[in-house]
């Protein structure tokens, strides 16, 4: 078991004032079995409006908020203490909907020749996910900038390069093809400075992390934050805003052992 | 029952001051018309002169045609006539249906006339029509604040356009006096602007020709009423 | 019976008067319509009815199970009544609505329900519409006006007053709220069914908002005044489509949605009708499948007929479609009102060979039907009589019982022979009268 002290904070700079600013926020870590969070605190700047909880249909945690007056900077900051098991498990069932394609990532034709390919051979479902995980890890290059948010697993592979977001998407798009039910995961891992995203497959009774932009189960390493069934499911910080002005956002991050 | 939105005070305010200048204006216009049957192109400039608009139709025919019938000219009767319309569509169930067929049926008269030679005649039934739209709204609205607003409305635009038109000095000030007794009746909502109805209060109360301060009065009528439109929501 | 009422132009020139109009967009800009009325109306016999609602009413409570069990456990499809590829990936289905149950387990509040009478007197089911289905407030207004132009057709007493439309919507919109304020929800003047929602407002005493007179806050949904206060909403009766809503689950490029409306929702402190996600259930696709729903859930053969469909997706289906194509309909599973419908008969052979390989590669996406020869209405055009297709749309609500509404919307084609009745193709309308029992 790992014990992590963790802190997590998004500032998003208005170039002009902003008003009737409404806000979802996941970016409170939630106890499952593999990871156990102790009392997580959020600080939301500035300190106007209305904040509240709510929870999605996916079992995320929601942070909403409305702030009517207007102002020019926004930021929240999550930090806590996280134990997490030496283990990519949690227990827990998968709702149907995770077996299927959603725009993010139903596969075109690229994807599912390339899945055709790399067919795995093994009957076991981890082994399954093990082989196209490493499909894809060997098949993308690392590299930002080539894709955004809204790019489908279909185009990130067709470029061939990508970051974890488009890895994940693609291994989603894979995994659903062959059957398994699976889910984005978003959150903290502990080498890199902002956040990452990952895969959970599910084989009956439990989830498990697997990392295709590091081939890899996930670790104790790895604080997750929420999931869905792709990117835009899950989004950390969502929100709309009165004004004309561009944002900037900054992330970052940081996880100690403790 | 009956809280108001926003958007919708915009619409009943604007009902009422739409509904009212097309009234004023058809009326104003009427009394040209009359002139006009012995008068020809002296009666039209002299009225152009009166109601303080820029010749820009050349002719008493085209100014004829296009101040009362063209709804490309914003100026013109029917474009007033095509907005109260626009205000009172967008309040169907304030208003309600029966208030609104009076609008619709002015409308649908009014484009009749085009073309008549003898347009007051003609165009009674667009008057009886704006008449019978203030009973409907009288006797059928069940929210009075809505109602009032409206009414507030009428109001500021009767005497905000005896000002512009050039109605005599005798009586434009009864409308003004009509308004600030309706206005002062309403001190409390939180649309009305006190400062500028004691502006009002003491310009009637001060100066014996109110005619030297036009511009200040108008200027003030216009800012008794504050409705604020909402904009459009940008990501 | 088929007595007309006074003249069309009576009635034309009164709904003018009352404003009662659709808009649409050509060309980029929008229009507004009068909505052509026909005097003869359409008359269904006390009997015909009682079958109707009877099959109506199973219908759509089978809709209504349906969309519970897809939201929750999904045992249809575990019990392999349905396959899974025709729900989860449905444009329709919602996974932020999963395991979310609307207040009293009510889905589908007011469904309209398309029908079709064949030749033979059998009606066929159309299409279910279980989103925003409008339509209702052209017969509502057009009775009351043939009310008033032509007592004496009325005189009998034969004739089932639809007038209770207004109340049948609000009671629908009481059995649910959850405390406030009832409010429709409109896009704004510049939607087709704007005179609908204006009119339904005023009938049904609810408040007509756009989405800036609505906030969330603690889950709560507001209604704001211009006095900065705040009532609660307690059921949203919304003419906004899902993927609209709430900008922050759903597009969030949208600007008539409602900022954490979906939240509310979620939490059980509104209603919304109808409940979003319902489109899974009203897909082109899931159509074929309503006859078993019915079985499945209720154990009762269907009463209502569905229009003879095959799914491209089977491959015993797909073979028989391009066999055939020549003779059926094809639909886009994806599109409404009347876009997306096309007919083999009238494909030249080059089209026919494209539709067959587009049916093949994209077997979900369309479903086939064979061509039901519908009666003709007679229809009155330029002071002659002339025979026209028409459709009917039923309106189902689902309040503490449901209730079929004894009216509907009659649509008829003004082209001879199309079969596209739909008000934006340029389609008129008839009073639906519904004859009480001897």
């Amino acid at each position: 078991m790992k014990r992590l002290q963790f802190e997590f904070q998004t500032n998003l700079d208005f170039s002009c004032g902003m008003s009737e600013h409404c806000f979802t926020l996941r970016c409170i870590p939630v106890s499952d079995g593999r990871q156990t969070i102790a009392e997580p605190k959020c600080v939301i700047l500035p300190h106007s409006g209305k904040v509240w909880r709510s929870r999605d249909s996916f079992g995320n945690t929601l942070i909403c908020g409305r702030m009517n007056e207007e102002h020019s900077g926004f930021l929240f900051k999550v930090s806590g203490e996280a134990s997490i098991e030496n283990s990519c498990e949690a227990p827990g069932i998968a709702q149907p909907f995770y077996r299927a394609y959603t725009e993010l990532t139903a596969a075109g034709e690229k994807l599912l020749a390339f899945y055709e390919e790399n067919r795995p051979a093994a009957a076991d479902v981890r082994l399954r996910a093990e082989q196209l995980c490493e499909a894809v890890y060997n098949a993308m290059v690392y590299q930002r900038g080539e894709t955004g948010v809204k790019t489908t697993a279909e185009e990130a592979f067709s470029v061939g390069k990508g970051v974890c977001q488009d890895y994940a998407h693609i291994f989603l798009s894979l995994l659903r093809t062959d059957g398994i039910p699976c889910r984005y995961a978003s959150g903290l891992a502990f080498e890199c400075g902002e956040t990452h995203a990952w895969v959970e497959i599910n084989d009956g009774t439990r989830w498990i992390g697997i990392d295709p932009t590091h081939n890899r189960y996930i670790g104790g390493g790895y604080i997750k934050l929420c999931h869905g069934r792709d990117y835009s499911d899950c989004p950390i910080e969502r929100g709309i805003y009165r004004g004309n002005g561009d944002s900037v956002q900054t992330v970052s991050s940081k996880v100690t052992e403790v | 029952m009956g809280a108001i939105t926003g958007i919708n005070i915009n619409n009943l305010f604007w009902l009422g001051r739409y509904v009212e200048r097309v009234f004023t204006t058809l009326n104003s216009f009427f009394k040209y018309a009359d002139r006009f049957i012995e008068g020809g192109d002296e009666a039209y400039e002299k009225y152009l002169a009166d109601i303080n608009v820029p010749d820009i139709y050349g002719s008493a025919d085209v100014f004829f045609k296009k101040y009362v019938f063209d709804l490309s000219d914003p100026n013109s009767i029917i474009s007033n006539l095509d907005r109260a319309l626009g205000n009172g569509i967008v309040l169907r169930e304030t208003i309600k249906t029966p208030s609104l067929s009076y609008l619709q049926m002015a409308m649908d008269r009014f484009k009749a006339c085009e073309g008549t030679d003898k347009i007051r005649f003609d165009m009674l039934p667009v008057r009886d029509a704006i008449y019978a739209f203030w009973g409907s709204i009288d006797s059928n609205m069940t929210d009075g604040d809505a109602l009032r607003i409206i009414h507030l409305g009428k109001a500021v635009e009767r005497a905000d356009m005896y000002i512009r038109l050039g109605y005599p000095e005798e009586e434009f000030s009864v409308q003004l006096e009509n308004l600030v007794k309706h206005v002062s009746r309403y001190s409390d909502m939180p649309i009305v602007n006190n400062d500028t109805l004691a502006a009002l209060r003491s310009a009637l109360q001060e100066h014996s020709c109110l005619g030297q301060f036009k511009a200040q009065i108008i200027d003030n009528i216009e800012n008794l009423i504050e409705v604020n439109i909402l904009e459009t929501v940008t990501v | 019976m088929n007595t007309p009422v006074a003249d069309a132009r009576a009635i034309n020139e009164l709904l003018a008067r009352y404003g009662v109009k659709f808009g649409i967009y050509k060309n980029g800009s929008f229009k507004e319509q009068l909505f052509p009325f026909d005097a003869i109306p359409r008359v269904i016999t006390a009997e015909d009815f009682a079958d109707m609602e009877k099959g109506l009413v199973q219908r759509v409570d089978a809709l209504n199970m349906f969309l519970a069990d897809i939201y929750s456990e999904g045992k249809i499809i575990k019990d392999g009544i349905i396959p899974e590829d025709f729900v989860y990936i449905s444009k329709g289905y919602l996974a932020p609505c999963a395991g979310v149950m609307p207040p009293k387990g009510i889905y589908s509040h007011i469904s309209g329900i398309d029908l079709v009478q064949a030749k033979d007197g059998e009606w066929y089911i159309l299409e279910d519409n279980l989103r925003i289905p409008s339509g209702a407030s052209y017969p509502l207004i057009a009775r009351e006006l043939c009310r008033m132009t032509s007592p004496s057709v009325f005189e009998s007493g034969k004739i089932a007053d639809n007038r209770n439309y207004a109340s049948l919507l609000r009671s629908t919109m009481d059995n649910v709220n959850c405390g406030g304020i009832n409010v429709i929800l409109t896009p704004g003047r510049y939607n087709a069914a704007y005179f609908e929602h204006s009119y339904l407002a005023e009938k049904t005493g609810a408040v007509l908002v756009q989405n800036t007179d609505l906030f969330v806050e603690d889950n709560i949904l507001y209604m704001k005044d211009y006095l900065g206060g705040k009532t609660k909403v307690g059921a949203v009766y919304r003419r906004i489509s899902d993927e609209y809503l709430d900008p922050l689950t759903f597009l969030p490029e949208s600007l008539i949605g409602v900022p954490h409306i979906m939240d509310a929702y979620r939490a059980g402190n509104v209603a919304i009708l109808n409940a979003p996600g319902n489109g899974v259930a009203d897909d082109k696709g899931i159509y074929y499948f309503v006859p078993k729903m019915i079985k499945y859930y209720l154990d009762e053969e269907p009463i209502l007929k569905n229009a003879p469909t095959y799914l491209p997706f089977y491959e015993e289906d797909r073979k028989y479609v391009l066999d055939n194509l020549e003779k059926l309909v094809i639909k886009d599973v994806s599109e409404a009102g009347g876009y997306g419908v096309v007919f083999g008969r009238d494909m030249t052979k080059e089209q026919l060979s494209d539709w067959r390989t587009l049916i093949t590669e994209q077997s979900r996406r369309f479903i086939a039907q064979e061509v039901i020869d519908f009666i003709d209405l007679e229809v009155m055009e330029n002071g002659q009589s002339v025979m026209r297709k028409a459709d009917l749309r039923a309106f189902v609500l689902s309040g503490e019982k449901t209730r079929v509404w004894p009216s509907g919307l009659t649509r008829f084609s003004r082209i001879a022979d199309s079969f596209v009745v739909n008000s934006s193709q340029g389609g008129g309308f008839k009073d639906t009268w519904v004859l009480l029992p001897e």
